[in-house]
């Protein structure tokens, strides 16, 4: 194909691209402006893109009438209590899945890709009674360790620990090293964007979580973002542009976890994938 | 010497701390709501507290649209709250599951007077003759309009004894048609149960039988009553279709100038204050053959079965239901006291009413009370949420005008029954 | 070198607990509770659980449910065609994106915008878009079947039935129980595809260049080169994608909720809808019949899963 002819290809295709990328983008920008809008505005058709004027007493009210800064805060701390639990505990199985070999490992695994199928829905009203008897409801600890086992997290570790070159493990071993030590001084910082691949999918898991959340925490103080905006949905009606001003502002960490990951999620999952 | 100190010294310092322990029992109240609600109800405890210093009532707030997916939550592992706030329409089954604690053995202790309350939304909360919860706030129906626009087609304000005639000459009339399109119509057009209730009641009609042992919604006034409803959309073309309302919300029509009259309940009073840029008011809902029957649905707390502090949870439902609760709760605009006025309490309960009494619009809220006299609750039983699953699926199509009213109820009417059989049979358990 | 040949306590040890902790339990006693009627009120123990034992009765009322079927299928037909449309355009983005060119990095964070994006705004914009009368889609719909109606025209025949339909009504989307599913497939790939890219992308990236050298020498254009280079080697990548995207196919609910509340009649019922219903949706719940419709969709997946990893011997290449 001629330069020319390619270049056009080219422009072509990303034009298209661009116009796909652009539909991702109405959605959110409608979010964002009916946070402009006048108070008691119905989040209805048709579309306005654009409010006449911009409202920021939503803006007000979501940081004042509400303990906003708290919910945050405790999105901020399930989230990254997850994303630390995944990495940590997440990763350590995925090595041993993919470097060790004992008798039942194949059934451990397939029994715990088990737990990725069960439906959440089910599973709730089991493990509230479980952290009732513990005494945990409203606390940290019932929102943040249930995430201790993620057989997502042992699944990707263990992709892209087996798919790592032996060499350097081999080499530490000869000299007397312990697969402790192997694990902490090769493997790990080895695997550094996978880590950050796993780490930007459970944070948003975390920070977009729902329903064991509400059902886990009594206390308005213990909220995260999710479960207490929704006291802006009452039976009566829903105040939209007080609640879209509140989910405007909890989707710039996502978005910045993104954007910072961005560069080793290229490189990271791909390791994993090589040698399934 | 010094050993007999020490173990004195420990002892009254054990039995200090024993007796310096506060004394004071829990008592948890859930309710939901929004924020203007949550200070209501904190304010309200603070104040029972400081008046009774042996119990701490504390609220528990729960979004509205999960309320019940954490309330069994709560249930199922023996944590329930000491007081809940519950509907009428769940009510039932609640009650039928003996979660709730009857009211009576408290009344008669205290010789309290549920005589404040109407006894609509009182009977409402019965079940198997017994009473389970003091009610907070009623809701029913009433039909805005828009003046202006009923000005602009020379109709005077709607007479309240009007009947569903007139009601029909009224939407014709507000019905504007523009190079072949409409552009405005009579009335909006809900498809939600509540807001066809009126329309099958008003005609003579019923959901079920009252025993809940027949399925009436497929009878001949039922049907009637209903299908002039349907009628309102596909026949006179005075509601808006689906295809017209090109998905705004029913309210957003009436708000935005494109319907003039919509049936709706007190809730919107806020909204249309601040935002409604034309005239408007109330009247009653129009007679039918039966009358003008509106619902008289409700809310209010009921104690938990499993509440370890059953009398403290009594005092502090007392307090929040009673006239000054349901003063605080009224003054904030959004619901319609279950306190209605009472001779032998006039200066509480008249204050209550006065605060209800918000500046005009509407001009007629009394509307918004005088209607409870002939209004009845929501026709709920034990499955009837399941019920309604089935009717409301089964009343799709009527909605989008493929099919009517009767056709539709019939085909649902074996498994509707099928539910109500079942209920029958368990209640003889029970017995 | 060979794995380690012990068992290997310290690693396994958290997940170990938690899954003992948090998980066993709960997936434990939801079986349990699928051979009950337990009464959600009735305080969770071992009375409330042969208090209100029934066995297999519970399946057999999914045997004779005609809106589980109903479900059953519609998961099907959702899985079928939403997970191959999801990894066919998600692949065609991530190829198209996976040059350097400025402003790449912001182009592929839109592509992530719709897992920040409310699910509400999600939804209702997704109604609107399909709306029958005002909607974009039909809009053009419309205008497409009365240009082909308008060339048929120009030669003095008459367009067939089905352009005539396409010119004046279109598909009714929402409301319509044959296009309310297309419906939702539409929006959840949509929202689908940002993941799914950028999986693809790290797949893409992998590949090194070297296999591309080597066969442009041997004189491969570029759709020789994506055939016989870049699919073999990104085959591991696919299949991971699938799998992902067949688990999550089988999590949609939110889209569901939020469009068309399963219906009309049931047609956007799926099993993990409709075990919301049982669960939340109804008042008491049937937490026993919730939680047997969790067995069924478990069981559903994981067959499909195997089916999956068997094909994968065949079409997977792996470097040896």
């Amino acid at each position: 194909m001629s330069k020319q002819r390619q270049r056009i290809a080219d422009a072509v295709i990303f034009v298209v691209l661009l116009l796909g990328g652009l539909t991702m983008l109405v959605p959110f920008l409608w979010m964002i402006t009916t946070s402009f809008k006048e108070p008691g505005s119905l989040f209805d058709l048709p579309i306005q893109l654009w409010p006449e004027k911009l409202h920021w007493e939503n803006y007000r009210r979501v940081l004042t009438a509400v303990p906003f800064a708290r919910w945050y805060f405790n999105s901020l701390v399930l989230a990254l209590g997850l994303t630390f639990l995944n990495l940590t505990s997440g990763a350590l199985a995925g090595y041993a899945f993919a470097r060790f070999s004992w008798k039942g490992k194949d059934a451990m695994f397939l029994l715990s890709l088990i737990t990725l199928m069960i439906p959440a829905h089910v599973l709730i009203i089991p493990l509230f009674v479980i952290m009732s008897r513990l005494g945990w409801i409203d606390t940290y600890y019932a929102l943040i360790l249930p995430g201790l086992f993620d057989a997502f997290a042992i699944f990707l570790m263990r992709q892209n620990f087996i798919s790592l070159p032996r060499e350097l493990e081999e080499a530490a071993l000869i000299d007397g090293a312990t697969p402790w030590q192997i694990y902490w001084r090769i493997a790990l910082p080895l695997a550094a964007p996978a880590l950050a691949t796993l780490g930007t999918f459970t944070f948003l898991g975390g920070w977009n979580a729902f329903l064991w959340p509400l059902i886990a925490t009594n206390s308005i103080e213990m909220r995260p973002l999710t479960v207490g905006l929704a006291v802006f949905n009452t039976q009566f009606t829903t105040e939209w542009t007080v609640l879209m001003a509140g989910l405007s502002l909890a989707t710039i960490p996502p978005i910045i976890v993104f954007l910072a990951a961005q560069k080793y999620f290229i490189r990271g999952l791909t390791l994993g994938s090589l040698k399934g | 010497m010094k050993r007999w100190m020490l173990a004195v010294g420990m002892l009254a310092l054990v039995l200090g701390a024993g007796l310096g322990m506060a004394r004071t029992t829990k008592v948890v109240v859930a309710g939901w709501g929004g924020e203007s609600e949550i200070a209501m109800y904190q304010e309200l405890l603070k104040k029972f507290n400081a008046a009774h210093p042996q119990i701490k009532a504390e609220f528990m707030h729960i979004p509205a649209k999960d309320y019940w997916t954490k309330i069994t939550a709560m249930f199922a592992a023996g944590k329930a709250p000491d007081l809940f706030f519950t509907n009428n329409i769940n009510f039932p089954a609640l009650a039928a599951k003996g979660v709730a604690r009857p009211l009576e053995p408290f009344i008669k202790k205290d010789d309290y007077d549920t005589g404040i309350f109407y006894q609509g939304i009182l009977d409402a909360f019965r079940f198997e003759g017994k009473l389970y919860a003091l009610p907070r706030d009623i809701s029913n129906m009433v039909l805005y309009y828009n003046r202006d626009l009923l000005r602009e087609a020379g109709l005077p304000d709607p007479d309240p004894d009007w009947t569903w005639d007139d009601f029909l000459r009224y939407a014709k009339a507000l019905t504007k048609e523009e190079g072949g399109k409409r552009t405005q119509w009579g009335v909006s057009f809900y498809t939600y149960f509540l807001f066809w209730e009126p329309w099958v009641w008003s005609n003579g009609g019923r959901w079920y039988s009252p025993d809940h042992s027949k399925f009436l919604l497929n009878s001949p006034a039922s049907v009637e009553g209903l299908q002039f409803y349907v009628d309102l959309r596909w026949k006179h073309h005075v509601a808006p279709t689906p295809a017209e309302a090109a998905d705004r919300s029913a309210y957003s029509l009436f708000l935005g100038g494109k319907t003039g009259m919509i049936v709706d309940g007190r809730w919107r009073v806020p909204s249309l204050k601040k935002k409604a840029k034309f005239d408007w008011d109330i009247v009653p809902f129009p007679r039918g053959k039966a009358g003008s029957i509106v619902d008289i649905d409700g809310s209010g707390w009921a104690i938990s079965r499993q509440s370890r502090n059953p009398d403290a949870a009594w005092e502090v439902l007392k307090f929040l239901a009673g006239p000054e609760g349901s003063l605080t709760f009224t003054r904030g605009g959004l619901i319609i006291p279950a306190i209605g006025f009472d001779p032998m309490n006039p200066d509480a309960t008249s204050a209550i009413l006065k605060a209800f009494f918000q500046p005009p619009p509407p001009r007629h809220q009394q509307y918004f009370l005088t209607v409870n006299k002939t209004a009845i609750p929501t026709e709920t039983f034990e499955r009837w949420s399941e019920a309604l699953n089935l009717i409301s699926k089964a009343l799709g199509p009527v909605w989008e005008g493929k099919e009517d009213v009767q056709t539709a109820l019939d085909k649902v009417a074996p498994a509707v029954q099928k539910i109500l059989d079942e209920v029958q049979a368990e209640r003889a358990k029970r017995k | 070198m060979s794995s380690y040949r012990r068992f290997p306590w310290l690693f396994i040890l958290p997940s170990l607990v938690g899954f003992f902790a948090f998980n066993a339990g709960p997936i434990l006693i939801s079986l349990v509770l699928s051979f009950t009627k337990w009464d959600v009120f009735d305080p969770l123990n071992l009375g409330a659980v042969t208090g209100s034992w029934v066995g297999l009765e519970n399946y057999r009322e999914m045997a004779r449910d005609p809106v589980l079927h109903k479900a059953f299928w519609n998961t099907l037909y959702y899985v079928l065609v939403a997970v191959p449309l999801e990894i066919f355009i998600s692949l065609l983005v991530a190829l198209g994106l996976n040059r350097d060119f400025p402003g790449v990095k912001i182009v592929r964070t839109l592509y992530l915008l719709p897992t920040v994006t409310s699910v509400v705004a999600v939804g209702l914009l997704w109604r609107w878009v399909l709306n029958p009368y005002v909607g974009p889609v039909n809009l053009f719909l419309r205008w497409s079947g009365q240009q082909i109606e308008a060339f048929f025209g120009f030669f003095g025949l008459s367009a067939p039935g089905v352009v005539h339909w396409l010119a004046s009504e279109g598909p009714g989307w929402l409301s319509d129980e044959r296009w309310a599913m297309p419906g939702i497939i539409l929006a959840a790939v949509w929202a689908g595809i940002g993941f799914r890219m950028l999986i693809f992308l790290a797949g893409l990236q992998n590949i090194d260049k070297t296999y591309y050298e080597a066969a442009a020498l041997d004189g491969a254009g570029p759709w020789q080169q994506f055939w016989n280079v870049t699919l073999p080697l990104l085959s591991p990548t696919v299949f991971l994608n699938t799998l992902l995207a067949l688990i999550g196919g089988f999590q949609v609910f939110g889209l569901i909720y939020v469009m068309t509340g399963g219906g009309p009649l049931d047609a956007t019922n799926v099993l993990l809808f409709y075990l919301y219903q049982k669960a939340f949706g109804i008042f008491p719940p049937d937490m026993g019949y919730a939680s047997a419709i969790a067995w069924l969709l478990f069981a559903f997946l994981f067959a499909l899963t195997v089916a999956q990893w068997q094909l994968r011997k065949r079409w997977v290449w792996e470097e040896a």
